[in-house]
C-alpha cells in the first residue's frame, strides 16, 4: 500500500456503500410512488455493496501482503488520524491498526462477507427493501471492520455496539410481522446486558494502565499482575470483559438470544450470527489475551462456560425441526468450543475454528437458505426430504459443509476442532473433564448435523407436491456455495497438527500477537503432548465422528419416525432439549415476567394516578383559576379602558412616591 | 414672552386628563377617538417641553420634535384605521355606541 492512510478505505468503503445503498432505498420508495414500479434504482444496490466489500478485500489482502513482508517481530501496520480524548493523563487517538490477528480477521470479514453479500443479490430479490438491505448489511461490515481494525478499546466498543445495532436492524427486517422485531430487541437487550459487563471491564482497566490502548495494556499486564493489591482488580476487570463476551458471542448465560435471531434473513444468519459477529467476543479475548491469560482462574471459567454452552448447543440442536434452528444451536455450539480453547490457553487455535467455522456454518446457513428459498420459505425440515435430486449444487455443497461442521476426518473442521481439543487434554487437571464435555459433544455435533442432511436431502419426499416445486437456486447463489465449499474442505491446510511435520500456518502467523499470553500461561507450567497421544486423540476424534455421523444419518435417512418415537415415548426429554434446557423459559418466568409485571403496575397505577394525577390537577387548577377570573372581562371597551388607566396611575404612583 | 416650561406641562396634563376622561365617559366611538388625539397631542407638548428646557442658546435639542413628528405620523395612521373600523362597525350595529360592543365578553 501507497500509505498507512489507506488502511481507513477498508472500513469506509462499506460506510460510503451503505450510504449509497440508502439514498437508493430512498431514490426506490420516490420512484414507487411515482410509477409504481420501483425497480430501477434498488437493481443498482447489490452492485453498489458488492463493490464496496470488493473494495475493501482487495485492500486487506494488500494490508496483508504488506504487513506478510515485515520481518516476523515487527508485523504491525498503523494509521493514527488525530487525538480523539485527552483528559488528564487517559490519552485516546483515533488510530487503525493491523497486526496478524486483526488481518486474519479481516480476511475473514471481508472475503466471508463478500460471498455473502453477492448470494444475498439473489436471495433477497424481489423483496421491497432490497437496497435498504444492502445498506445494513454494509454498515455492518463497516462496524464489524472498525472492531477488528481499531488500536483502543474504545474504538472497539463503537464497532462492538455498531455491529449490535446492525444485528438489531437486520433481525427485526421483516418487522411487518411482529416477531422478528421482538426478536430483534431480545437480542438488542441480552447484548446490553453483556455490554454493560464490557463497560465496567473498560472502566476498571482505565484505573488500572490509566490507558485504553490495547497493545499497551497488553504490554503492560506483566507488571500489573505481579502487584498483589491491582492483580484483584484486574481479574475482576477480565472477567468483566468475558461478560461482553457472553452477551456478543452467545455463550452462558446470554446466549438465548441467538436462537430467536434466526428470524432475520439467512444471508444475515451467516453472515451476522454465523461467520463473523458472533466471534467478536473471541477475538476480543484473544487480542487481549495477556489480560486474560494472567489469572487461571479466568482461563478456566472461561473454558468452563464455553464447554457447557458448546454441550448446551449442541444438545439443543438434536431434536429441532427448523433447518435453521438447528444451525443456530449447532453455532452457539462451536462457539463454545472456541472459548474451550481460549480457557486452555490455545488462542491460535480458536482463532484457527473461528475461521474454519466462517467457512463452514457460513456455508451451511447460505445452503440452508438456498434450501428455504427453493421450498418455498418452508424451514421445517419434516416437511423436506429427497431435495438432493432436485437441488443438486445446494446438496453437494451443502454435503461439504456439513463433514466439515461434523468433523469428519481431514476437512477443515476436523484439524481446527481436534486442535481445541488435543489442547484442552494437554492442560490437564480440571481441564481434562472440560475435554470430556468437549468430546461427548464432537459426538453430538456429528449426529445432528448429519440428522440433519439426512431430513432435508434424503428419504422421501415429504412436501405437498402441488404447492411446492423445489428448485435449484441460480448461479448468484450457488457460486459463493461453492467457494465456500472450497475453502471448508481445504481450510484445513492452515493449521495442520505437529504430527504431520508441518508448519502451523496460523499458529506461526499469529504468534507475535499470542506470545504474552502464553509466556504469562507458562509461568504455571507448560504442557505438550507426545505425538503418540496425539496420534491417539486424532484417532479417537476421527472415529467418533464417523460412528456418530452414521449413526445420526441412519437413523433418519428413512424418514422423521425417530423424532416422532422419541416425542411420544419421551416427551418431556424431546420438550428439554428442543427448548435448550429450558433456559430461556427460566429467563422468562424470573427476570422477563416480573420486569413486565412492575411495568404493568408503573402504567396503571404510577402513570395513571399519581402522574396523571398531577398533570390533570395542574390544568384543573388552571381552569378554576380562570372561573374565578372571568367576571373581569365583560366585554365592554370602557371597563377595559378603565383597567388600563388604573394601571397607568398605579405604575406612575408607585414611581413617583415608591 | 418667555413661557416657563412649567406651564407647558401643566397645560398637558390638562390635555391628557380631559382626554382620559373623555376616553372613559363619552359613548360615542367617534368622540373617544378624538380624545385619544387629544391624548397623543398632550404627550407632544410633553415632547416639545422637555425638548426646550434641554436645549441651550448655542445647541437646540431637537429629540422632542423629532418624537413629536413620528407620534403625529403615527396618530394619523390610527386615525386612519380607526375610522375605518368605526365605519365597518356602523355597517355592522347601525350604531357607534361602544357599549354597543361586548361579543367578546369572557
Amino acid at each position: 500500500m501507497g500509505g498507512t492512510w489507506l488502511l481507513w478505505f477498508i472500513p469506509l468503503l462499506p460506510l460510503f456503500g451503505a450510504a449509497a445503498c440508502g439514498l437508493i432505498h430512498f431514490a426506490t420508495l420516490a420512484a414507487q410512488k411515482g410509477d409504481g414500479s420501483g425497480k430501477r434504482p434498488s437493481a443498482l444496490a447489490p452492485l453498489v455493496a458488492c463493490a464496496a466489500i470488493a473494495g475493501s478485500l482487495g485492500l486487506s489482502i494488500a494490508a496483508f501482503k504488506e504487513l506478510a513482508a515485515l520481518p516476523a517481530d515487527a508485523r504491525v501496520i498503523e494509521s493514527a488520524v488525530w487525538e480523539w480524548i485527552h483528559a488528564g493523563s487517559l490519552k485516546l487517538d483515533i488510530s487503525l491498526v493491523v497486526d496478524p490477528l486483526s488481518a486474519v480477521m479481516l480476511l475473514v470479514v471481508t472475503g466471508v462477507g463478500f460471498l455473502i453479500h453477492v448470494y444475498s443479490a439473489g436471495y433477497m430479490k424481489g423483496d421491497p427493501g432490497y437496497a435498504k438491505f444492502f445498506a445494513y448489511l454494509n454498515l455492518f461490515v463497516f462496524s464489524m471492520l472498525m472492531l477488528v481494525l481499531s488500536s483502543s478499546l474504545v474504538g472497539l466498543f463503537v464497532g462492538w455496539e455498531g455491529v449490535g445495532l446492525c444485528s438489531y436492524l437486520l433481525i427485526g427486517f421483516w418487522y411487518e410481522k411482529g416477531w422478528p422485531a421482538e426478536a430483534g430487541q431480545k437480542a438488542f437487550i441480552a447484548n446490553r446486558v453483556g455490554d454493560a459487563s464490557f463497560l465496567i471491564g473498560s472502566f476498571i482497566l482505565i484505573k488500572l494502565f490509566g490507558t485504553l490502548d490495547m497493545s499497551d495494556i497488553n504490554a503492560a499486564v506483566a507488571g500489573v499482575a505481579s502487584d498483589p493489591a491491582k492483580a484483584w482488580w484486574l481479574t475482576v476487570g477480565a472477567l468483566c470483559l468475558f461478560g461482553g463476551c457472553t452477551g456478543k458471542s452467545a455463550q452462558l448465560p446470554l446466549f438465548t438470544w441467538l436462537p430467536d435471531a434466526m428470524a432475520g434473513p439467512t444471508p444475515v444468519s451467516a453472515l451476522i450470527h454465523a461467520a463473523t459477529m458472533v466471534t467478536a467476543g473471541v477475538y476480543l479475548v484473544v487480542r487481549l489475551n495477556p489480560v486474560f491469560a494472567a489469572d487461571p482462574a479466568v482461563m478456566t471459567v472461561i473454558g468452563t462456560v464455553g464447554a457447557l454452552t458448546a454441550l448446551i448447543g449442541g444438545t439443543s440442536a438434536i431434536f429441532q425441526r427448523d433447518i435453521k434452528k438447528v444451525l443456530a444451536y449447532s453455532t452457539v455450539s462451536q462457539l463454545g468450543y472456541m472459548f474451550l480453547g481460549l480457557g486452555s490457553g490455545a488462542f491460535a487455535s480458536a482463532i484457527f475454528h473461528l475461521v474454519t467455522h466462517a467457512f463452514f456454518k457460513g456455508l451451511l446457513f447460505l445452503g440452508a437458505g438456498s434450501v428455504i428459498h427453493g421450498m418455498h420459505d418452508e424451514q421445517d425440515m419434516h416437511k423436506m426430504g429427497g431435495l438432493k435430486h432436485h437441488m443438486p449444487k445446494t446438496f453437494a455443497t451443502f454435503l461439504a459443509g456439513a463433514a466439515a461442521l461434523s468433523g469428519l476426518p481431514l476437512l477443515s473442521g476436523f484439524f481446527s476442532k481436534d486442535e481445541i481439543l488435543a489442547h484442552t487434554f494437554a492442560h490437564g487437571g480440571f481441564h481434562q473433564v472440560l475435554w470430556g464435555i468437549g468430546i461427548v459433544t464432537a459426538a453430538i455435533t456429528a449426529y445432528y448435523t448429519w440428522r440433519m442432511v439426512a431430513l432435508t436431502f434424503f428419504g422421501k419426499e415429504r412436501f405437498d407436491h402441488h404447492h411446492v416445486h423445489p428448485h435449484e437456486s441460480p448461479a448468484v447463489m450457488w457460486v459463493p456455495l461453492a467457494v465456500l465449499a472450497v475453502l471448508s474442505v481445504f481450510g484445513g491446510v492452515l493449521g495442520l497438527p505437529p504430527v504431520f511435520h508441518v508448519a502451523h500456518q496460523l499458529e506461526t502467523w499469529l504468534e507475535p500477537v499470542t506470545a504474552p499470553g502464553k509466556a504469562l500461561l507458562a509461568m504455571h507450567g507448560t504442557h505438550t503432548l507426545s505425538h503418540a497421544a496425539e496420534w491417539a486423540l486424532l484417532g479417537l476424534g476421527s472415529v467418533i465422528a464417523l460412528v456418530f455421523a452414521t449413526l445420526g444419518f441412519r437413523a433418519y435417512v428413512g424418514g422423521t419416525a425417530r423424532d416422532e418415537n422419541v416425542e411420544r415415548t419421551k416427551p418431556a426429554l424431546a420438550d428439554f432439549l428442543v427448548g435448550a434446557w429450558k433456559i430461556d423459559a427460566k429467563y422468562y418466568a424470573v427476570i422477563v415476567y416480573p420486569a413486565k409485571l412492575v411495568a404493568f403496575v408503573t402504567a396503571v397505577f404510577v402513570d395513571q394516578f399519581a402522574i396523571d394525577g398531577l398533570v390533570n390537577g395542574a390544568g384543573g387548577l388552571a381552569t378554576a383559576t380562570g372561573n374565578r377570573l372571568k367576571i373581569l372581562v365583560d366585554g365592554s371597551l370602557k371597563s377595559y379602558a378603565l383597567w388600563i388607566g388604573a394601571g397607568a396611575v398605579l405604575l406612575a404612583f408607585l414611581w413617583m412616591f415608591v | 414672552m418667555n413661557v416657563p416650561s412649567e406651564h407647558l406641562l401643566y397645560l398637558a396634563a390638562g390635555l391628557f386628563a380631559i382626554g382620559v376622561l373623555g376616553f372613559l365617559i363619552r359613548r360615542n366611538v367617534i368622540v373617544v377617538l378624538m380624545c385619544i388625539e387629544l391624548m397623543l397631542n398632550a404627550a407632544n407638548l410633553t415632547f416639545l417641553a422637555a425638548s426646550r428646557q434641554h436645549s441651550t442658546a448655542q445647541a437646540a435639542n431637537l429629540d422632542g420634535p423629532v418624537f413629536a413628528i413620528f407620534v403625529i405620523l403615527v396618530a394619523a395612521c390610527e386615525a386612519a384605521v380607526g375610522l375605518a373600523l368605526i365605519i365597518a362597525l356602523f355597517r355592522l350595529k347601525q350604531s357607534v355606541e361602544a357599549d354597543s360592543l361586548s361579543e367578546m365578553k369572557g
